[in-house]
């Protein structure tokens, strides 16, 4: 063994006590024993190592983030699930999303700085309260089922050529929002069915800090108890958990948007006043 | 382990936090390193409570975790990145005493800098201490390819904190600098 393939074992040894029962460490660290610079070399980079690790290990995640993964076991569970393609972060936000229709369009729950753990538990109890259509929970089970995991219908960066997408589509499904979210950057979207009607999914990436903000179309008809809750072009904001949500309605369609960005920004981003 | 109950509080109590800052490591961001540890957790619900040997769950979350972050790169790889090592032998090199002046985020931040092939074994080795043959397991990349990755991205990583120390230097403005 030579100086330098002592040094690409020893520095494959992670952080922490190095594991001298192995043969190959050993005869390296025999070799560092007779060949200084090998010796000073192992010295500083186990110390450069130690430090790194030590401070990437103090960074703390978000607070309420073991809250809301042991909530999200609490959401209807597909009873048998398909192995598709690839579907990736706007699976949650749109269960969500259902959800927050029940919850907030619907009336059930329009949750206002309610704890985490009271709001999950109504995003959970959401789709079995007597008032919410029990095919909501069948909508976001059959949504977790079949298509939770498969790609964006069409991946897209522009808010524009989704609409044209979408146009083209069969059943032409209509989305327009807000102009400082119609300018951002875009995933791309999903069409899904939601109690016969169609929805559509967008993934928008806010100019202001980079954070995604999901946006859920469904048509008015889908909801037509919602007048009072989503009122026509003035979102109204409710947190549900640790997402940050406005519903409202245009048109022939109601939407909702979650994120996890502040009300705030949140707010800026939905505001009406050029719609 | 079964879907309910108080196994699955263990299995997120025990991985949910060293599950995030590897997520951190390589979506570079607080909320889609979230949700990623989120999806890792939900998919381990959907799939992996089947698993008969517990020593096994801590790889088969963390294998999951970069699985869905590599998926999810596919959408994101339209978008332009710099290419790290185009430039890095220009940056300078950083020593263990620099490294404890520098904040954690700081750290995590030049590590996200990384290219993908040096980032994923690198956080592993220094988030969760995984060995050479586990990071091979758990990224799917030989033996071999670890350690030599491991090696080039601790040194990148020194270049990028030297770069970051430089950039947090230039922040600090002399008082009459400022003042004036």
């Amino acid at each position: 063994m030579n100086r330098t393939q002592a040094q690409f074992i020893l520095g494959a040894c992670p952080p922490g006590p190095l594991p001298t029962d192995d043969p190959q460490v050993a005869e390296a660290l025999a070799l560092a024993e007779t060949d200084g610079v090998l010796a000073a070399w192992l010295a500083e980079t186990r110390s450069f190592d130690a430090a790194v690790a030590a401070k990437l290990r103090s960074i703390e995640p978000p607070a309420d983030l073991k809250d809301a993964i042991l909530a999200g076991r609490r959401l209807p569970a597909p009873a048998q699930a398909k192995v598709g393609g690839p579907w990736r972060r706007p699976v949650r936000p749109v269960l969500w999303a259902l959800a927050a229709m029940g919850a907030g369009i619907l009336g059930v729950a329009v949750l206002r700085e309610v704890d985490d753990g009271k709001a999950n538990d109504q995003i959970a109890e959401a789709g079995t309260a007597q008032d919410v259509p029990g095919d909501l929970r069948m909508a976001a089970a059959k949504f977790l089922s079949e298509g939770w995991r498969h790609d964006f219908d069409y991946p897209e960066s522009s808010f524009p050529k989704i609409q044209q997408w979408a146009a083209e589509q069969p059943g032409q499904v209509r989305i327009e929002v807000p102009a400082e979210l119609a300018a951002s950057r875009t995933y791309g979207c999903k069409v899904f069915e939601w109690q016969g009607h169609r929805a559509m999914l967008v993934c928008f990436v806010a100019k202001d800090d980079d954070q995604v903000i999901h946006v859920v179309s469904v048509d008015r008809s889908a909801l037509p108890d919602a007048e009072r809750t989503a009122p026509e072009q003035a979102p109204v904001f409710a947190q549900v958990g640790r997402w940050n949500t406005a519903v409202w309605s245009h048109g022939s369609r109601r939407y909702v948007a979650l994120s996890t960005m502040s009300s705030e920004t949140l707010a800026r981003n939905v505001r009406p006043r050029r719609l | 382990m079964s879907v309910t109950g108080p196994d699955m509080d263990e299995v997120v109590a025990e991985f949910y936090v060293p599950l995030y800052r590897f997520a951190l490591s390589l979506a570079g961001s607080v909320a889609p390193a979230s949700d990623l540890t989120q999806e890792t957790f939900y998919l381990w619900l959907q799939h992996g409570t089947g698993l008969r040997d517990p020593s096994k769950v801590k790889g088969w979350l963390f294998t999951t975790l970069y699985r869905e972050h590599l998926r999810g790169n596919r959408r994101t790889l339209r978008f332009p990145h710099h290419e790290l090592e185009e430039v890095v032998s220009e940056l300078p090199v950083v020593g263990p005493a620099d490294v404890g002046l520098i904040d954690g985020r700081l750290v995590m931040q030049a590590l996200a800098q990384l290219d993908e092939n040096h980032r994923a074994p690198l956080s592993l080795f220094y988030l969760e201490s995984f060995t050479y043959p586990e990071i091979s397991e758990a990224l799917g990349i030989p033996i071999g390819t670890v350690m030599s990755r491991l090696s080039r991205g601790r040194d990148q990583l020194r270049r990028c904190l030297g770069a970051s120390l430089s950039a947090e230097d230039r922040k600090v403005l002399p008082f009459f600098q400022a003042k004036a």
